[in-house]
């Protein structure tokens, strides 16, 4: 039950708060959903030992992560509305001086299960298990050399995002998030022996790093300034003290966002996840696109209350995600390679999803992880069976008609399919889910946030636009094809412009049932995603799902119960009742004249639509089109720089260079030419050189000769004898 | 500078220009030491030193009426002895070992 | 004396040395020879000069030309090139020395010296000289290596830096100097009781007095101990003659034992350790003689073992010998 709103003047007081979690030691079993993809890591890593020469890795991981999925979708009909702490066992439990508060530290291994725990770890593990299915197939030209080595990963990330989401409290997410970025620089770096790939798992590892610093610094505030890092007991401790002046809880938000944005590829730290692309496609589905990448959603919407005491935080939160959904936008209208096209889709979308929270609907960003997790993880499966059908060719200008290829038919109309949801066409569940966010937008309270709504509109338009430029170019039109450079090896290149003359006719094989099974059921996922919203739609009834799930946590602490929201409207607390009257304000708010709900829901469509009309256009319709613009932009100095930066992603990494690189680099230049010059050879050579330097000085007196030996000592008497003098003369004056 | 005290009891002249005798007996024979080959030279060199400590233990002696000055040259001469014997017993050896008396062809502990 | 002109005479004897460290000839070889002879002169002047004394004395012109032969002799035996040269330069700086010795009252020491010094070690040296030397090297042209001085600009340096420091300490001497009466009076006291522990010598001595003074110098005993006079010069003891009076015999400083007497005594009462030390340094002195010079007999083990008295062990040791080779 959710408690009627109350002035709780303290913590003891809130009793009853939503957030007022309980033991639940019955609940132990939910451990499982940890400990299936640990022991199938574990068993993983004992078949590799082993050198097992079979699909067995795939099969245990599967087997593990439907396990788990299972585990959730059990723990899914358990969990009531009062999230619950499962102890599974005790890890650090720290107390010193009398114990109170700051005078202890606990981080015991806890399962901290509440709806959204549940809500994300079903579309993890469930797509988890699907595509390691799919991977199963995706790999098999790898079985009994990495085979292992990437379901060991996948294991290990599976158990670590349940770690992340999962964990009682801020260490196990930080060892989960260390966890999950392990597990995702060793599956791009899969092909080890490729020297792209090894960069951009450095890349992806490094530039992590920065945004890992930032959640370090922030869960070491945040036990400065709450005393603890326990979800249930922090929760309780902002419910006392929840707008410090001081400047450290200030930061807590803003260090949280650094490293949000640095996993979930938000500027300016998304570099690293176009480069991620080098791994394998089924890595790049569920790693960079559908799990992963969204735990930086996950993670503010987790701390969501310590957001809402800081707007300005939350305004740089939609900022950000708007700013990159519109950069990200721009560069993926000018890419050609279909995977590194769904890796900027996806920074896109995360900017949507970070938009959304930074307006304050964490159901909305998290209903659009939800229907994203499915369409995106479909448009890079599909993209992953036409590379491993076409020998590794990306390239959207080399593929053509793929619709009337034999075999490729499933594929190409799922593939179209998530082109519509991508698009957000009107009625798919991305549209509902993006509608929400942009709504929020326009009707913020934040009164810096609702220019963030045209320009989602105008990302809307572009993503509509890039997508079907991909769907009408490879999908559609003449039939027409080339095979990628990687004929027998590898499929997951991404640079294959130059088609290899291939040895005889190019036959391309269609994907096996492993593959078929999980696209379809994924699809089947993405339609079904919409099914919340569909029947708020038909029955008017405004309980929706996702939101149930969402309320149901800390995401919704001190969020504006909207006021068509399912929710009584007083999830908040006390403190948050400023926020819960100006939700009634919004109704006020009108987009060109009409209720923002209806507005944006016409605009959205009919952005939709424009993109997609240009696109069928210029890239169905009549293709020479677009090079011909291409050349008239080019032809002009004035737009030539449009072109060119969209083309070459606008600069940022060649920025980086200059900015962050090359300066580093001269300083450790410096430094080591210090080190060298003047540590190196001046002091440690130096002084070694100094006694063989005096050595030589003096060695010609010590040929060995008795005389050389007699003047060093009679010399030495006779100094000693004149500092003497010279001693007893200055005193006898 | 050390100025004489006039009030001082006159010096014994002969004190003096004995110490100073056997200052640059021991100077001459620090040079000579240094600065010939010959091995036997080298030890008449130190003998002439020793000459030079006798001379100011006797001068000494003789300033503070005093007579182990003259003790202390007895066990000068003895050491003296001592140490032409052996020293000369070093030579023949060494002698017999390279035919020369040059302290130049003893050179092992050098390093090359 | 003054520092700063004991350092240029010093210096003066220094190039001196120098120049007739580097072998010259002719007119360059007596004008090197005479500024090291007017360097040590002025050096000597300055001696004299300081200890204050007045008026000539033949005695302190005995000493100056002790010291001067004694030093020109002391350069001889460093610049000449024949080793035998150098040998009996030497004996000539030790009988110079003898005769500073007797001339500053050290009688015994002298002809020690003499007889330890010229007869005995140089005598060594000599025997040593004619073993080792070639038979053309012996009086003949200097031998080949040692016909330069080696590094004499660095020896001449570090043994005139020395001298400077050493003449500084001599300049000092009389300043540290106690009064003459005082010293003498000390002097004496020690003397006479020296003398004490030689009753035999004051017997000869009060038997003499007796005789001097016109007693009876037979038949007489002592009646005390010897007493010392307060100026210390004099001595008496109490005696009684055969006649049966008493007499006090009074000593002078003649009586006083003469140089080698006093020595003697001096040696085996106040320094009897350092004398049997002594002892046992030439006695080591001559065991280390014997062995360093012992010709080296190549023997095979075997034969070693035989020599030894210890039985033959028949093992081919044509390594060992090999060893030796």
């Amino acid at each position: 039950m959710i408690a009627a709103p109350a002035m709780l003047s303290s913590v003891l007081a809130l009793a009853e708060g939503p957030l007022d979690a309980h033991a639940a030691p019955e609940l132990r079993w939910a451990g499982l959903a940890l400990l299936l993809p640990l022991a199938s890591s574990v068993l993983c890593l004992l078949c590799g030992w082993l050198k097992v020469r079979s699909k067995l890795p795939a099969a245990l991981t599967i087997a593990a992560l439907g396990g788990a999925f299972a585990t959730i979708l059990r723990l899914q009909g358990t969990v009531g509305e009062t999230p619950v702490v499962v102890n599974l066992f005790d890890w650090i439990d720290l107390t010193w001086g009398d114990g109170s508060r700051f005078h202890g530290f606990t981080a015991n291994v806890d399962l901290y299960i509440d709806r959204l725990t549940v809500f994300w770890m079903l579309f993890v593990t469930g797509l988890g298990t699907l595509i390691a299915l799919y991977a199963s197939e995706y790999m098999e030209s790898d079985v009994g050399k990495g085979y292992t080595r990437f379901f060991g990963a996948v294991s290990i990330f599976l158990f670590a995002m349940g770690c992340l989401v999962m964990g009682g409290n801020l260490v196990m997410l930080y060892l989960g998030w260390e966890g999950v970025g392990l597990a995702s620089y060793l599956l791009i770096g899969y092909y080890f022996t490729k020297p792209e790939a090894v960069a951009a798992a450095k890349k992806a590892f490094i530039v992590n790093r920065i945004g890992d610093l930032g959640l370090a610094l922030a869960l070491f505030l945040i036990w400065q300034c709450y005393g603890t890092v326990e979800y249930a007991a922090l929760w309780k401790a902002i419910e006392a003290a929840p707008a410090s002046s001081e400047w450290t809880a200030q930061a807590i938000p803003w260090l949280l966002m650094l490293g949000a944005f640095g996993k979930s590829a938000q500027l300016p730290l998304y570099v690293w996840l176009p480069d991620a692309m080098e791994g394998p496609t089924p890595v790049s589905a569920l790693i960079h696109a559908a799990t992963m990448v969204t735990a930086g959603v996950y993670l503010i919407a987790r701390m969501f209350p310590l957001f809402v005491v800081n707007p300005d935080a939350l305004a740089a939160v939609a900022w950000v995600g708007g700013l990159t959904a519109l950069l990200a936008a721009t560069i993926g209208m000018a890419q050609y390679d279909m995977k590194r096209i769904w890796a900027y889709s996806t920074i896109s979308q995360l900017g949507y999803m970070f938009l959304g929270l930074g307006v304050g609907t964490t159901f909305g960003a998290s209903y659009h992880v939800f229907t994203h997790a499915f369409f995106k993880a479909l448009l890079f499966l599909t993209a992953g069976a036409v590379m491993h059908g076409f020998a590794g060719q990306l390239d959207i200008r080399k593929l053509s008609g793929l619709l009337k290829v034999p075999g490729f038919r499933l594929v190409s109309v799922l593939a179209v399919l998530g082109c519509f949801w991508l698009a957000a066409f009107p009625f798919t569940a991305a549209f509902f889910s993006k509608d929400e966010i942009l709504v929020s937008a326009f009707t913020a309270k934040d009164d810096r946030v609702h220019l963030l709504g045209w320009i989602g509109l105008l990302v809307a338009a572009l993503t509509a636009y890039y997508t079907f430029r991909v769907c009408f170019r490879v999908f559609f039109g003449p039939v027409k094809f080339e095979p990628g450079h990687e004929l027998h090896g590898h499929d997951d290149h991404d640079h294959a412009h130059d088609a290899h003359a291939h040895h005889g006719e190019f036959h391309p094989h269609g994907p096996r049932w492993a593959i078929r099974v999980p696209l379809v059921l994924i699809a089947i996922g993405a339609i079904l995603a919409g099914w919340p919203s569909y029947r708020t739609m038909l029955h008017h009834d405004e309980s929706n799902w996702v939101k149930t799930q969402v309320a149901q946590s800390s995401a919704f602490q001190g969020v504006a119960a909207e006021s068509h929201g399912s929710l009584d409207g007083h999830a908040a607390s006390s403190h948050a009742s400023a926020h819960t009257e100006d939700a009634h304000a919004d109704h006020g708010h009108l987009v060109l004249g009409m209720d923002a709900h209806t507005a944006v829901g016409r605009l959205g469509s009919l952005a939709c639509i424009v993109g997609i009309l240009v696109s069928l256009y210029v890239h169905l319709i009549n293709r020479g089109t677009a090079d011909a613009l291409r050349r008239t932009l080019m032809g002009t100095v004035a737009t030539r720089w449009i072109v060119v930066g969209a083309e070459r992603k606008w600069m940022v990494d060649e920025f980086y260079d200059w900015v962050i690189r090359l300066p580093l680099r001269v300083i450790a230049n410096i430094l080591s030419a210090i080190d060298e010059l003047l540590l190196d050879a001046g002091i440690v050579n130096g002084i070694g050189a100094l006694p063989a330097a005096v050595g030589r000085v003096f060695r010609p007196l010590y040929g060995g000769v008795v005389q050389g030996y007699a003047v060093t000592m009679a010399g030495g008497v006779a100094l000693v004898a004149a500092w003497v003098i010279w001693i007893w003369l200055r005193g006898a004056n | 500078m050390n100025p004489i005290d006039p009030q001082l009891p006159p010096g014994d002249p002969l004190v003096m220009l004995g110490l100073l005798a056997s200052a640059i007996l021991f100077a001459v024979g620090i040079v000579g030491f240094l600065s010939r080959r010959n091995m036997i030279t080298m030890f008449l060199c130190t003998e002439l030193m020793f000459q030079g400590a006798g001379l100011a233990m006797i001068s000494y002696g003789r300033q503070h009426m005093d007579l182990s000055g003259q003790v202390f040259v007895i066990f000068i001469l003895t050491v003296a002895a001592a140490e032409a014997a052996l020293a000369l017993g070093l030579v023949v050896l060494l002698y017999r070992r390279k035919e020369t008396l040059s302290a130049e062809a003893w050179k092992e502990l050098a390093e090359s | 004396m003054i520092p700063p002109l004991l350092f240029a005479a010093s210096a003066i004897c220094a190039v001196g040395l120098f120049l007739l460290l580097r072998q010259p000839t002719g007119k360059a070889r007596f004008g090197a020879t005479i500024l090291g002879l007017a360097g040590l002169a002025w050096l000597l002047v300055q001696g004299v000069q300081a200890s204050g004394a007045l008026g000539f004395d033949p005695r302190v012109a005995i000493m100056s030309l002790a010291v001067a032969m004694a030093t020109a002799a002391a350069v001889r035996v460093i610049t000449t090139t024949r080793p035998v040269f150098a040998a009996l330069y030497f004996v000539l700086v030790v009988v110079a020395g003898a005769v500073a010795y007797l001339i500053m009252g050290a009688e015994f020491m002298a002809f020690s010296l003499i007889i330890v010094y010229a007869g005995a070690i140089l005598i060594t040296y000599m025997f040593v000289l004619m073993l080792a030397q070639q038979a053309a090297d012996a009086d003949g042209p200097s031998v080949a290596y040692d016909r330069v001085a080696r590094e004499p600009a660095a020896a001449v340096l570090c043994g005139f830096v020395l001298l400077a420091a050493l003449s500084i300490v001599v300049s000092d001497a009389r300043t540290n100097q106690l009064p003459t009466a005082k010293l003498e009076a000390r002097a004496n006291a020690a003397a006479w009781n020296r003398m004490r522990g030689m009753p035999e010598l004051v017997q000869e001595r009060i038997t003499a007095e007796l005789a001097a003074t016109g007693k009876d110098p037979i038949g007489w005993s002592r009646a005390g101990e010897l007493v010392i006079a307060q100026d210390g010069r004099t001595a008496m003891v109490p005696v009684t003659l055969a006649d049966g009076s008493r007499h006090e015999a009074v000593l002078k400083a003649a009586d006083l034992p003469v140089n080698s007497t006093s020595l003697g005594w001096e040696l085996v009462t106040s320094y009897p350790g350092s004398l049997e030390l002594a002892g046992v340094i030439l006695l080591m002195a001559m065991l280390g003689a014997v062995v360093l010079a012992r010709r080296q007999t190549d023997m095979a083990e075997d034969d070693r073992r035989a020599a030894a008295g210890l039985p033959r062990t028949n093992i081919e040791d044509a390594d060992l010998a090999g060893d030796r080779a």
